[in-house]
Order: C-alpha cells, then sequence, then structure tokens
C-alpha cells in the first residue's frame, strides 16, 4: 500500500521535495507519508499549513505571541495524532478543528470573572469593549475587537468561513455541531457586528 | 389552545426554528390570548403587527446563511420576505459585507522562527515537558540548555548568624552541657522551655530547640549522641537528637515526689533524683527528706530501678569507670556503689562535686566561712568568694568558678590543691564546662557566655585556632599559587554540620528577567535549579523551597542567589504544608503531629509538637510571629512558637478558613454557616458578620487596602471593606487559597485535577496557570509570580502576572 501511495510521487524524498517547492500536498500524499515517517508527515503538514492555521489563529486571538503558542501546540498534538488518522481524513478541516479546539480552550482559560458590585445591581452592564469603540480605532482593530468580544465559537465559525470559505457543513464538521448550530453562529457573529458598528458610529 | 409560555418566549426572543416561528406567527394572530401573553414577555407590540411575524433575530439567521448560500428555496424565501419589509436588517446585512471582507483582507501571517524551530524539533529529541500545562509548550533542547543553570558558584562564609558575635543569648540560664562529640553546647532556658545550642568554641548560635513546659534539667547521653531534658513538673523527659538537634521524643516518667536532678550514667542510663517531701501536716524530725533515685533505660526509657538513698540529692556525679557516684546535696555529699546504691562515705554538704579525669579522685566544692572551698580526699583548699561550679582539667586538677567584689574569676587548682592560676572572668557565671578539644573552659550564667582559653603548659606546643575550610565546592581560575602563609581568615568558621550548606547565584535578575533562565512562553521564563522543590512559600524576600530529601532551600529571586541545605529535616518528616512568618519557616508534618519550625535569624531548625495538626483546615500566621489554626473540633487554636502554648477560642468548634489582619485580628470561615468571624486577640470575642454565600467558606485573606477577600469551595469570591459587602464574584471553581503578593493585592489560587490556577482577585489580569503539583504564586517584590515545580527542577517566573490580556 505505502510504495503504491507514493508511486506518482516516487519516494518519500520526492514527496518533501514537492512540499518544500510548492507547500502543497495532497490529503492522500500526506496521510500515506504519516504511515511513512511522522516525522516527515509533520514537516510536510507544518510547511503546507502553517501560514493558514496562523493567521486564523491571529484572527482569532488577536496576540502574535499566544498565536504561536497555539501553533506550537496545535500541531504538536496533530503530530501525536497523525498516526491514528484514517484514510480519507480531510486533512486541514482536521488540522482547523485541532486548532480551533486548542484556542478555544486557550480563550476559556484566561477568560476573567465579573464583579457585581453590591447595591450597583440596577446599573446597566458594561459592554466590555465599548470604550475602546468609543474611540476612533481602525477598521482591523475594531474587527479584533468584536471578535474577542464574541462566544468563541461563534468567532471560529465565522473565521473559518470568511478565511477559508468552507461551507456550513463543513464548519460543522470541524466544529463538531449541527448545521442549525453553525448557521446560528455565523448570523450571531455578524449580528455581533452590526452592533459594534452601529457603537462606533452613533451617527 | 393556546401555545405554551416557553414557546411564546422562545419566539419573543427569536429563538423559534423559521418553521416553528410561522406557525407560532400564525397562531398569534389568531389567538388573543397568546397575543398579550407575548407583549408581556417582549416589547414586540409593533413588530407584531407591523413586520412579518418573523423576529429580527430569527430572520437575520436565515439572511445571514442565504448570503452564504446555504439555505433551501422555503427559507429563502422567508429570509427575502422579512428583508423586503425591514429597512434595519437590510442595513444590517450591508454592514456584514463589510465585516466579511474586513475579516477576509487581514493579510497572511506566519508563525514566529521559535515555533518553526520546536515543530523542526519535535520528535527528534527527548521531549520535555516542563510541567506547567499552558501553554503545553514543548520546547527544543538546545546544545546550551545544559549550560544554563550554571552561573557563578560562590565561596561563603555560611556562617549563619553575623560570625564573631557571641550576643546575649542566653537570658537566664540554669544548667548548660557540652557536647564534645559536636562541640556544642547547650543552655538550658526553662523561662521559655527552650534549649540553646551554641557552637562551643564561637559560642554562635546554632540553634533554639523548643521543648515547651518548664524544662529543669539536662544532661547529654553520649552514648546515644542525645540530649535528655527533664520537666521536674511535668515529669517529661525529652530526648534531642545532638546531630540534628530535633525533638525525637518525649516521655512521661513516673518519679516519686519533686524531680531534682537528670543525669546519664556511664551506662547510657537515665537517672532521676527526686525528693518526697514530708506531708507538711505533720511535724517532721530533722531526718527528713528522704532522696529518692529513679533508673531508667536510656533507649526505652522503662524505669528499672528506683531506689531510696541518705541523701536528697540535688545532683549526681559519677565516677567514670561508673562505679562510685556522688550524691550532691547542701547538706551532706555521699558517695555511693552505684549497683546498690549504699553508701561509703559521707562528706560535707555541697554546690557540686566532679571526679577528677582519672577518676580516682574528686572535689566537692562548697561555700565556708571564708568562701568556695574545694574538698579533695587529701585536703581542702579556700578559693574564696562565692562558689558556683567546678569542673575537672585534663592534668588531674580542677578548675572553679566563683564571684567575688563583682567580679568572676576560674581557678585553676593542680593536684596538689595550689592554686597554681587565676582567670578573671565576668560576672554572673554560674556554670563551668570544659571542652579538651579546644581547650577552652566555657563560662554560663544569666546573659553571660563567655570562652576562656587554658593556659598552655609552657612547654606544650601553642594551641592553634584553625579555620575550618568550607568544604563548599568553589570556582576559581585553576591557576597554581604558592601556598601562601597568609592565616585563614578567623571569620570563615563553617560550623561543624551534618549537612552541608552552599550557596550558588543562579539566575539573578537585573531587570525583570533572570539571567540564566530560558523563555518557555511568552513573559514565564524557567530557572534551573539543582533541586527539585516539593514545596515552596515565599515571604518577601526569599523562595523557601523543600526538596524530595527533606532539606530546606532559600532563592532569593532579586539577587538569584540559591542557599542550598540550610536544614535538614528528618528523612521520615511528611511535610504538608509550609508557611513563613516574619521570622520563621513552619513546616507542618500531621503525620507526625509536628511543626518544624526553621528561624529565620538563626537559621536553625527545631520541632514543636502540633498534634491537632490532622484535623487543621488552614493556618496563617499573623503579624506578632503566632500561628493561628482553624481546625474542625476545637476552633480557632494559637500557638505561640516560642513558648510553644496552644491557646483555643472560645467560640464556634468548626473553623474552615483563617485569615490575619494587620491589626492582628484574625479572620474565620465558619464552614457553611452564612457569616464570617473576627476574633480580637485584645478582647478574646469574635463579632460575626452576614455573609450569604454557597458551599463552605474556603480562603479569607485581608490585603493591603483592607480589603477583606473571602473564596469559597463553590467558586464564590467576596470583597468586603469596612465590615460592608463590597462585590461578589463568580469563577466557576473551588477557590482555594486567597494570597498577597508584595503590593498587598489579593490573588485567588484553584487547585483542580490537571493545573492551578491564580489571578487577581479584583479579576483584572490574565488567569495564569501552573502545573497541578506545583507549589504557588510566590510573588517576589519585583511584581514577578514564582512557581516551583516539583516534577521539574525548576522555578518558573511570570514577569507580569497580572498584565491585561
Amino acid at each position: 500500500m505505502r510504495a503504491l501511495a507514493f508511486a506518482s510521487l516516487g519516494s518519500t524524498d520526492r514527496a518533501k521535495t514537492v512540499v518544500a517547492d510548492r507547500g502543497v500536498i495532497s490529503d492522500a500524499q500526506l496521510l500515506a507519508l504519516a504511515a511513512e515517517s511522522r516525522r516527515d508527515a509533520l514537516d510536510a503538514l507544518y510547511g503546507a499549513y502553517k501560514s493558514r492555521i496562523y493567521t486564523f489563529l491571529l484572527r482569532f486571538l488577536a496576540d502574535p505571541e499566544l498565536a504561536d503558542d497555539v501553533t506550537q501546540e496545535a500541531f504538536t498534538k496533530a503530530f501525536s495524532a497523525l498516526p491514528k488518522l484514517e484514510r480519507g481524513t480531510k486533512v486541514l478541516p482536521w488540522l482547523y478543528r485541532v486548532a480551533s479546539n486548542t484556542a478555544i480552550d486557550h480563550v476559556r482559560r484566561r477568560k476573567r470573572f465579573t464583579w457585581v458590585r453590591m447595591g450597583a445591581m440596577q446599573d446597566t452592564p458594561h459592554e466590555p469593549h465599548s470604550a475602546d469603540e468609543s474611540s476612533a480605532v481602525g477598521e482591523r482593530e475594531h474587527v479584533q475587537a468584536v471578535l474577542r468580544a464574541l462566544p468563541p465559537e461563534n468567532a471560529v465559525a465565522l473565521l473559518l468561513h470568511a478565511l477559508e470559505g468552507y461551507s456550513y457543513k463543513e464548519i460543522a464538521e470541524i466544529q463538531g455541531a449541527s448545521l442549525t448550530a453553525v448557521r446560528s453562529r455565523i448570523a450571531r457573529a455578524r449580528i455581533a457586528f452590526k452592533e459594534g458598528y452601529a457603537t462606533k458610529d452613533p451617527a | 389552545m393556546h401555545l405554551s409560555d416557553e414557546l411564546l418566549s422562545a419566539y419573543a426572543d427569536g429563538e423559534l426554528a423559521p418553521s416553528e416561528a410561522v406557525a407560532a406567527a400564525a397562531h398569534l394572530r389568531a389567538c388573543a390570548g397568546c397575543a398579550e401573553t407575548i407583549r408581556l414577555f417582549s416589547g414586540l407590540d409593533d413588530r407584531l403587527t407591523g413586520t412579518p411575524a418573523l423576529g429580527c433575530s430569527a430572520a437575520l439567521t436565515l439572511v445571514s446563511a442565504q448570503l452564504d448560500g446555504e439555505l433551501d428555496r422555503e427559507e429563502s424565501a422567508i429570509a427575502g420576505l422579512h428583508l423586503a419589509s425591514c429597512a434595519e436588517c437590510r442595513n444590517s446585512v450591508l454592514r456584514w459585507s463589510v465585516a466579511d471582507r474586513a475579516l477576509a483582507s487581514l493579510a497572511p501571517s506566519r508563525p514566529s522562527a521559535r515555533v518553526d524551530a520546536a515543530i523542526a524539533a519535535l520528535g527528534r529529541e527527548p521531549r520535555l515537558n516542563w510541567g506547567l500545562r499552558l501553554p503545553r509548550v514543548v520546547w527544543p533542547v538546545p546544545a546550551f540548555a545544559v549550560a544554563v543553570a550554571v552561573a557563578v558558584l560562590l565561596v561563603v562564609n555560611l556562617s549563619l548568624v553575623p560570625s564573631g558575635v557571641s550576643g546575649p543569648l542566653v537570658a537566664a540560664a540554669e544548667q548548660s552541657v557540652l557536647n564534645p562529640a559536636t562541640g556544642t553546647l547547650y543552655v538550658l532556658h526553662p523561662e521559655n522551655g527552650t534549649v540553646a545550642a551554641l557552637d562551643a568554641q564561637t559560642l554562635v548560635s546554632r540553634g533554639v530547640i523548643s521543648v515547651g513546659g518548664r524544662p529543669t534539667a539536662l544532661a547529654l547521653n553520649p552514648t546515644t549522641n542525645t540530649l535528655v531534658v527533664l520537666d521536674a513538673t511535668a515529669k517529661t523527659l525529652t530526648e534531642i537528637d545532638c546531630s540534628s538537634n530535633l525533638v525525637t521524643s518525649s516521655t512521661i516518667v513516673v518519679v516519686p515526689g519533686t524531680p531534682t536532678s537528670l543525669q546519664v550514667d556511664p551506662a547510657g542510663k537515665l537517672v532521676v533524683t527526686s525528693v518526697v517531701a514530708p506531708a507538711t501536716s505533720i511535724p517532721v524530725p530533722v531526718a527528713a527528706p528522704a532522696g529518692i533515685v529513679s533508673v531508667f533505660n536510656g533507649g526505652t526509657k522503662k524505669l528499672e530501678t528506683v531506689k531510696s538513698v541518705d541523701v536528697a540529692a540535688a545532683s549526681v556525679v559519677w565516677q567514670p569507670n561508673g562505679k562510685r557516684a556522688l550524691l550532691v546535696s547542701q547538706d551532706s555529699t555521699t558517695l555511693v556503689e552505684t549497683s546498690t546504691w549504699q553508701t561509703v562515705a559521707r562528706y560535707g554538704g555541697g554546690l557540686a562535686a566532679v571526679f577528677s579525669a582519672s577518676g580516682t579522685d574528686f572535689a566537692i566544692l562548697s561555700t565556708g566561712t571564708d568562701g568556695a572551698v574545694v574538698t579533695r580526699q587529701s585536703g581542702s583548699t579556700v578559693v574564696g568568694g562565692s562558689a558556683h561550679a567546678i569542673a575537672a582539667l585534663p592534668d588531674g586538677g580542677f578548675a572553679v568558678l566563683s564571684d567575688a567584689n563583682g567580679k568572676g574569676h576560674i581557678f585553676l587548682i593542680d593536684t596538689s590543691g595550689t592554686v597554681t592560676v587565676t582567670l578573671d572572668v565576668v560576672a554572673g557565671g554560674r556554670e563551668l564546662a570544659y571542652d579538651a578539644q579546644t581547650r577552652q573552659l566555657t563560662v554560663v550564667g544569666t546573659g553571660v557566655v563567655t570562652n576562656v582559653a587554658l593556659p598552655a603548659p609552657a612547654p606544650a606546643t601553642a594551641p592553634v585556632v584553625t579555620a575550618v575550610q568550607p568544604t563548599t565546592p568553589t570556582v576559581t581560575a585553576p591557576t597554581v599559587t604558592p601556598p601562601t602563609t597568609e592565616p585563614a581568615k578567623p571569620a570563615a568558621v563553617v560550623p561543624a554540620q551534618p549537612i552541608a550548606p552552599a550557596v550558588q547565584v543562579v539566575a539573578p535578575s537585573l531587570g525583570l528577567v533572570p539571567s540564566g533562565s530560558r523563555e518557555v512562553w511568552p513573559g514565564t521564563y524557567v530557572v534551573q535549579l539543582a533541586l527539585r522543590p516539593r514545596l515552596a512559600v515565599s515571604d518577601e524576600d526569599r523562595i523557601w523551597m523543600l526538596d524530595g530529601q527533606n532539606r530546606l532551600s532559600a532563592f532569593h529571586p532579586k539577587s538569584g542567589e540559591l542557599y542550598t541545605s540550610l536544614a535538614q529535616l528528618p528523612a521520615s518528616a511528611q511535610i504538608a504544608q509550609m508557611l513563613v512568618s516574619p521570622s520563621d519557616v513552619f513546616l507542618t508534618d500531621p503525620r507526625a503531629g509536628l511543626i518544624y519550625m526553621f528561624s529565620i535569624d538563626t537559621e536553625r531548625l527545631s520541632n514543636i509538637a502540633a498534634p491537632f495538626l490532622p484535623i487543621a483546615t488552614d493556618l496563617v500566621a499573623s503579624p506578632d510571629d503566632r500561628l493561628w489554626i482553624g481546625t474542625i473540633g476545637l476552633g480557632l487554636l494559637s500557638l505561640d512558637p516560642k513558648t510553644q502554648k496552644l491557646v483555643t477560642t472560645e467560640g464556634e468548634p468548626s473553623v474552615s478558613a483563617v485569615g490575619a489582619d494587620p491589626l492582628g485580628r484574625i479572620w474565620l470561615g465558619l464552614g457553611l454557616r452564612q457569616v464570617i468571624g473576627v476574633y480580637d486577640p485584645l478582647t478574646k470575642t469574635v463579632t460575626e458578620l452576614n455573609l450569604p454565600h454557597g458551599g463552605s467558606v474556603s480562603a479569607i485573606a485581608i490585603d493591603g487596602g483592607g480589603t477583606v477577600w473571602v473564596g469559597t469551595d463553590t467558586g464564590q469570591l467576596f470583597a468586603i471593606r469596612n465590615q460592608q459587602l463590597q462585590g461578589a464574584a463568580a469563577l466557576g471553581r473551588r477557590i482555594d487559597d486567597l494570597l498577597l503578593d508584595a503590593k498587598g493585592q489579593a490573588w485567588y489560587v484553584s487547585r483542580g485535577d490537571s493545573e492551578v490556577l491564580y489571578g487577581l482577585a479584583s479579576g483584572a489580569g490574565l488567569t495564569q496557570h501552573a502545573a497541578r503539583d506545583a507549589s504557588g504564586p510566590l510573588f517576589d517584590r519585583l511584581g514577578r509570580a514564582w512557581v516551583a515545580d516539583g516534577s521539574t527542577s525548576g522555578l518558573f517566573v511570570t514577569l507580569h502576572p497580572g498584565a491585561q490580556p
């Protein structure tokens, strides 16, 4: 089987060369390579997808260093999971799943708690980023701020759609959620953008 | 038939599936009752009549999906219907496209080189698990990593108190004993229940051993290298291991009457003399009182012999071969056969007696009409003054300590009974000991400890006081230097220790980043140590660590100095918790019921009995150095480590958490009770404040601003100021600890199954993560948070633990 898989490439070295040259590798090639050498498969995987995964994580986390950490952690997880991948796995969606779950873990874990002031219970709760938005911040910062304030699943769904153009079905597979849930997540994320914009320019 | 409230509510919130929403809207148009209900649920009246029956929120979900081509024809129609009639939603959709474009237009980026390096190293190098779970960084091992921990090793004078200072270590000495094997002089302090251990040569303190109660006598057991302390009131024998200076046992002994002295005979048996006072109501003839000698097995402390003797002995002095002994009392001194305790000869009364070095002669010190008199078998020598102590000298002579006219004198008497030398010493000495190794006489008294060198016999070689060279490895340039004739620095005296303390500079911090450390993830660095810190606690200047071998070490975060093996706890000790007060580090051993106490000033270890530890819930040291212990069953206890006085307080029997405020008041969590207690040690009263909360109070801390923070095991956090509840927050996880940093800010700590989380109690900044078994956070003055991780040989430091994300 292994020999067969590499018939089109000639050898694993050839496969690596292809990846190195073009930064692309087919899922079948990668899975075959993983069976051959997990180490080489990681190189191929990382070379091909590091930029996309990192960009996605950077948008989602809005913190270059944290995005670095999560990228590293995601590929580390992928490395250990490589031998377990079944034939027919769509590699990039799988990688997005690993990366987004890792990132959501981080976001969840660093989520802060909110103090409720005694005697001030009637006060309208402050929007977490309203202060930022009242100032003139750039478009990018604004997008980032809105993303950060979203429930992480919603932000991930919207990002996967916007960055990769994944269909709702693909996003549902990546997120392990229902189609309805994905639809709702994306819509809610967009609505949040609308509201964010409304706050931004009240005129 | 009406729609359920649940369904109506979901409809009002736009939470229904489109098909359900359409059906619901149809029903609402037809059913006045349901329409009224939904008006109550929401302010949707206008929309219900004016716009198609689909909430904007539900409609927008469809519109959003339609935009992405993810709708079927029927749904598209509903979405289109809504958009056609709702300008607001049309506006929204326009904005979405802007947002989508903005998202997509962000330039692709790539991870930094360090991630490339880490991934490249995966599976190639042995993986290093740094223990901290977040972010689970697997770091490549650069070749230089092994050298990271090494900085400069320094030669140190580890004299643990300022060397050369023989301060007022003795408050009210009544008895002292020299242990020649370890060169330690033990001085009894009955008033505070301690035994001070001093370096016999330098008189530098080697620690204060707390024995509790009111000890009355000391004796050295050279065969077991232990010191035995008698408490005449409690009738206990406490044994101290002279190699570690730790209390190893305390036994209640059955002794008739009132014990007057404790001795160890040459066979290692413990001999307690006591006086049986006659009942005072009966007029007593002159013959009484009777003396009793009780002999105990030195190991088991079992009573072996009880003998009645003629003399109510104040002390017993053995012949070196153990065959005979002198029973010394004010009235008479008797020489007895120790096998039978029968009197062989009777002499006049005395203060003290001693056998000569050879054992053939002895001398009794007493006070005659002309002052101090030394009586030997061959005759008497009057030295004058008020007699205090006598010691045997190796040449067969004796040394006598006496005071006259406010001056102290030591008279050296040779075998013929002639005073050969008179030495002046400070007044107030009560005890005299001779150390054959150093050829020094040590005088001990109230506020007095002094050494006097014995004048060398004329032809003898001059005694050379050599500084013991430290065994600490030193890093010096390997240049060959000719041997110098310079004498060693007299200050560089390293006390003879069973362990070898050492110091090295591992990671000084010039800025915030410790030099020689490595960044394991952004903002967090690891300082490699040569030890695995199993437990750690910090004060403002140091991180105190206990390693797996029960050795105590200290790391100074600012200077980067690591003092290893400051103290060695017994291997059997199972330390559960460490605690630090301004003057002591406390280590609790609930299994043994002991609290080990390391004095920061004297750097000596002692221990105190703490049988309540197994029921203790929380411990805190108050500003006055007292320990406060919350217990289940005994309520709040306070323990004064100096006096070992354990005090119970009236009030609740179960205290789940304790915190000390700067005024010395103790704040109490009372478990499930919906109140917080405040105990004021001055008034000895507890004030209760109402605090409705979930679960049981698990932690209390009072920050620098006077805010009291209360955490519960259900994850609730409360802030109380001026006895008013200021705020509440839900963390969603058990709060195990509330700590203060150097700035006085409060931090919560939550120890989960897989990791430790901590963060500012105010909720500002990031939540930090540490490995499950890690000790910390330990805050330093620079605002950094350290975590000691026992699974690695490392201290992790987070430079800005409270930073905003």
